[in-house]
């Protein structure tokens, strides 16, 4: 037989929309209609307070509430998420890590009260510490404290939950912080032999059973625009997952050794400029990562043509969820057989990737693993993301709209109404119920279960049991973060920053400005107010400020208005750079200037970020002096800007 | 609070006064340099010299900064308020610098009992930056008690701190060896007190008896470095070098070394405040109408540099 075109189609892959925000009331009327839609599995974004492990009620979670994804603080708010929704059948995947033990817990608790056993749930917790500290920023305890955690969890699951993945090991976010395709390989790669290394010395997980831990271990890889590259990358990933199984952990069946993997195609690389081609983007990226049969993904979500304006409303998913559904319905992609089998440019190029990440892997063990260099990591992968900028700068690198073909037609896409807007009564309303919740529940339970949790934490126990038992006794996220936090103590993680140089003769030029400047060069802090991680934005304009002459301060994302207006006043800056990318910025801004005045700052404030244009004006009513989003791509020009303000500062004192 | 005043004086007596606005606007002049700085120096000079200072070096990375955030929260803890001056690289090619130390210190951003400041090196080598001295002199005469700096983390250990602080920290890190081979003997000179930070790793025994070694082969004088373990990042160790600290400390006022020390100090301050006027009153020459005559003379063969040198040192002494 000449089997090119087989009579059976491939089952589809899963195919899934990131999604969640509000309230848990209004996210599982969401997801029940997704599902209605065709959806086949489902994935939750929950809202940065869950994620960093604060009550809706804490200082910090305040203009956070129930925005970016749904917050979930306590048992019944769980209940409330999946009413309705058959946990027994479900895939329910869960974009959580930090406070992933205490999520699973509480999913946990509440199909033990649904009446359903723990040995029927199936899903996955993301639970990858690694990439937060790198790249997606919600990390919350130091690494041997996280990695406990996870090998905890991992433990735990291999016993009692079995088709559970507990963890997820993601190379996805490592991409959106500028990672090279061997980048995104190898230190993936190194993170989940970090993980099952450790798993296999806990001692927690018999011998017989490890190969079957090796075998949950699965995957979540981006998908680029170079998308031959991309197919490449996952038959490289695919390869050498296979051959560290077999030396590494001497695994012997080769389902087990099998590279599984969901993905979410690449949203760095989606413009806020003509908005529409973000469409022709992800499709093609989608190619990448469903074309090779043998390397095909398990399970794709797909963001939506206005990623770069704001959150997605219901009918930018489905269109996104469409673009899947076309993809494996409508075409013949899934009657064949490998389409690559034999080529040999996909081949050679498949060996090369192969060849090159093994090298980067073997320098990262050398390191002492992913763990252990995370500082290194963090800047090489800063200094990947500045040679990307500088490219796209000097347009060695085409993005169409923004560097190339930026004429356009008038739009009908855009403006204000294009993307979702979360009512700010959320969060009053979130504060109530927790108010409510607590008062309904028995406090000596709580406290009980908390010291419990605290003996837990504290001594070598797994931390899965107490866990679910203060889920069940009705503990809020906050406080079962704040007894972890005051026993492993809270990390401050590496900003990257120290070494990327670049080479921009365009900021070489602003540079010899700012030496010029008789009151010597500038001097900028760049921060991050509020639990928003995006660090990219904040890193980018710093490095930049730095090859521009200035003097930059730089802590790192999570810093609150009164530890800004402290730095600024300490250092005596001469501009103040905030980075939002969270939504949150119209409760932020004010309080950050606020609490400048308080501290005698008179410095000029500049913003950046995804700042929608209704909401650009509001800022510069507030007193901001400049507002940059994505469309500001040439950073020369913001470095112009701010070499100007500071003239202008100066000169009026 | 109305806008700080430039005039250095009334910029102190505020700073004087609690704001730490004009406090921080104080250390920029100092690293701006030019006539309000030396205005700030003469007005500052009596008023100083009841600060003790502590100089922190090592090699890039090995935790000073963590070691700066550990010993504060120490010096903290005991109700005592103080400075920490952070000095970090900027760019040769550029000028710019990542004024990177303050990140590992944000536990104390908050707290009015301590300011911290970051310089950047601006050109100058050696580990400090040209405003230190003066910045500490500054400190010193509004009254903060305890004053540590932190030099930038160069290949070797930078021997200037050693000038310019009353009681210098050497940090290094389990494995030191093969990194500074070169400059062992250097790091005995200036060394007041080792720590061996992250000794959380492998091979801090054999670092400390390393150093117990070479200490006992060196000639020392009447102090003999004590060597501290510590685990900057986790607190561990950072009490103890606090007691140390004070031990050498009592030791410079019992021996007398202090004073001694510190009249080398304000000597070595003397020649470079000389050798850079000189170097400024160079410049201003070099663009004189006589001097752009020499030159071109020069070029012709008129004159040969010797004599054009002289001349021209000649006309800048008048
Ligand atoms: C990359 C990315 C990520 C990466 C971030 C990696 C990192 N370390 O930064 C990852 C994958 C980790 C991530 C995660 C999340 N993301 Co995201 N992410 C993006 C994405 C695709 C690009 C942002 C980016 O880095 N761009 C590149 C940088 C260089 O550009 P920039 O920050 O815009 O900066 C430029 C200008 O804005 C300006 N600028 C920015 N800051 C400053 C500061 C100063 C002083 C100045 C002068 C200029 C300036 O200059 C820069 C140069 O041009 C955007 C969508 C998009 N295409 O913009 C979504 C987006 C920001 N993410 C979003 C969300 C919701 C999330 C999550 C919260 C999802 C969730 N529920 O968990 C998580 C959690 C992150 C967290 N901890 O907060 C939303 C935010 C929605 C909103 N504002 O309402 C967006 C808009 C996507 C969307 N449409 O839903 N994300
Ligand atoms: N394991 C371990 N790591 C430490 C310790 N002290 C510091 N570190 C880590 O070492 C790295 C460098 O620490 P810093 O305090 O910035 O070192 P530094 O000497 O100030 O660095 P430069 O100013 O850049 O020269 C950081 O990642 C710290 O977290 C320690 O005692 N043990
Ligand atoms: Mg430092």
């Amino acid at each position: 037989m000449t089997d090119a075109i087989k009579s059976t189609r491939d089952r589809p892959w899963v195919m899934r929309t990131y999604s969640g925000h509000s309230t848990a009331k209004a996210s599982n009327q969401l997801y029940r209609s997704n599902l209605e839609k065709g959806q086949t599995g489902l994935s939750i974004a929950f809202d940065l307070p869950t994620q960093t492990g604060y009550d809706p009620d804490h200082p910090l979670a305040s203009g956070e509430v129930g925005k970016v994804g749904v917050p979930i603080y306590h048992q019944g708010q769980m209940r409330t998420l999946l009413d309705q929704i058959p946990l027994d059948q479900m895939n329910t995947s869960m974009t959580i890590n930090a406070t992933a033990a205490w999520l699973l817990g509480l999913y946990i608790a509440n199909a033990e009260e649904q009446g359903v056993s723990t040995t029927a749930l199936r899903g996955t917790t993301q639970n990858d510490i690694v990439k937060e500290y790198l790249s997606r920023g919600t990390y919350i305890f130091p690494p041997d404290a996280s990695k406990r955690l996870i090998v905890d969890m991992i433990a735990y699951c291999s016993e009692h939950v079995p088709l559970w993945n507990p963890i997820n090991i993601c190379s996805y976010h490592l991409q959106e912080a500028g990672a090279t395709p061997v980048q995104e390989i190898a230190y993936s790669l190194a993170n989940a032999i970090d993980i099952l290394d450790a798993v296999r010395d806990s001692g927690q997980v018999p011998p017989t059973s490890f190969p079957r831990v090796v075998g949950s271990i699965s995957f979540f890889v981006n998908s680029g625009i170079r998308f031959v590259e991309e197919v490449c990358k996952m038959r490289a990933f695919t390869q050498m997952w296979d051959e560290i199984c077999q030396s590494r952990y001497r695994v012997d069946d080769p389902k087990l050794r099998r590279f599984r993997y969901g993905v979410q195609v690449n949203s760095l690389g989606l413009t806020e400029a003509q908005p529409e081609n973000n469409v022709q983007r992800i499709i093609l990226e989608a190619l990448g990562v469903t074309l090779s049969k043998n390397a095909r993904a398990r399970s794709l979500q797909l963001p939506a043509w206005n990623e770069a304006l704001g959150l997605p409303r219901p009918w930018d998913q489905q269109w996104s969820l469409r673009i899947q559904q076309v993809l494996a319905l409508e075409t013949d992609l899934l009657e064949h057989e490998d389409i690559f089998d034999g080529s040999h440019v996909i081949e050679s190029k498949t060996s090369e990737l192969v060849n090159d990440a093994y090298r980067e892997l073997e320098d990262v063990l050398e390191l002492g693993g992913a763990f252990e260099a995370i500082g290194e990591l963090k800047q090489r992968l800063v200094i990947s993301h500045t040679e990307r900028m500088r490219q796209i700068e000097s347009s060695e690198l085409t993005v169409v709209g923004v560097n190339a073909f930026e004429d356009t037609a008038e739009s009908p896409l855009g403006g204000d109404g294009s993307f979702l807007k979360v009512d700010p009564a959320v969060e009053t309303e979130m504060v109530a119920d927790i108010d409510n919740w607590r008062s309904s529940r028995s406090q000596l339970e709580v406290n009980q279960a908390l010291e419990n949790l605290r003996q837990a934490a504290d001594g070598e126990e797994n931390i899965m049991p107490a866990t679910i038992a203060a889920a069940k006794a009705g503990a809020t996220t906050g406080e079962w973060t704040e007894v972890l936090r005051d026993v492993f103590g809270e990390y401050r993680g590496p900003t990257g920053i120290q070494t990327a140089s670049g080479n921009s003769p365009g900021l070489r030029k602003v540079a010899d400005r700012s030496q010029r400047l008789s009151a010597g060069p500038p001097r900028i802090l760049v921060a991050k107010p509020g639990l928003d991680g995006h660090s990219n934005g904040a890193e980018q304009i710093a490095v930049a400020a730095r090859n521009a002459g200035m003097e930059v301060v730089y802590d790192g994302i999570r810093v609150t208005p009164d530890h800004i207006a402290a730095t600024a006043r300490d250092e005596d800056v001469d501009v103040i750079g905030l980075s939002i990318l969270s939504g949150s910025h119209l409760q932020l801004v004010p309080l950050v200037l606020d609490a400048l005045q308080d501290h005698g700052v008179k410095a000029p404030v500049i913003i950046g970020g995804i700042i929608p244009e209704d909401d650009q004006q509001a800022l510069i009513d507030v007193g901001v002096a400049r507002v940059y989003t994505p469309k500001d791509y040439e950073v020369t020009k913001i470095m112009n800007d701010v070499v100007d303000l500071v003239e202008e500062k100066r000169s009026k004192e | 609070m109305n806008r700080p005043s430039t005039d250095p004086v009334a910029l102190f007596e505020e700073a004087l006064g609690g704001h730490r606005f004009a406090l921080a606007r104080l250390m920029s002049l100092v690293e701006r340099g030019g006539e309000e700085a030396r205005q700030l120096g003469a007005y500052t000079f009596a008023k100083s010299g009841h600060a003790f200072t502590v100089g922190i070096t090592g090699a890039p990375g090995s935790g000073k900064s963590s070691l700066t955030s550990a010993l504060a929260a120490v010096v903290r803890s005991k109700e005592e308020r103080l400075s920490v001056l952070a000095i970090d690289p900027s760019s040769p090619f550029t000028g710019g610098a990542i004024l990177g130390d303050r990140v590992r210190m944000q536990d104390h951003v908050t707290d009015e009992g301590i300011y911290i400041r970051s310089m950047a090196t601006r050109g100058h080598l050696g580990g400090l930056s040209l405003a230190t001295p003066q910045a500490i002199r500054v400190l010193d005469a509004l009254g903060w008690p305890w004053i540590v700096i932190e030099t930038v983390g160069v290949g070797q250990v930078e021997v200037e701190i050693a000038g310019a602080a009353d009681t210098t920290v050497v940090v290094v890190n389990p494995g030191w060896g093969d990194a500074v081979q070169a400059n062992k003997a250097g790091l005995m000179e200036v060394a007041d007190i080792f720590v061996i930070n992250k000794s959380d790793r492998k091979g801090a025994d054999d670092t400390r008896r390393d150093i117990q070694q070479m200490l006992e082969l060196s000639s020392l004088g009447n102090w003999e470095p004590p060597i501290i373990m510590t685990i900057a990042t986790d607190d561990v160790g950072a009490d103890q070098l606090w007691e140390s600290v004070l031990e050498h400390r009592s030791h410079l006022l019992e021996s007398g070394d202090l004073a001694e020390r510190r009249a080398q100090r304000i000597q070595a301050e003397l020649e470079e405040i000389v050798s850079r006027s000189l170097d400024q009153l160079i410049g201003i020459v070099m663009e004189r109408p006589e001097a752009l005559e020499l030159k071109s003379k020069m070029k012709s063969g008129e004159i040969d540099p010797y004599d054009a040198a002289k001349r021209l040192i000649d006309l800048a002494i008048d």
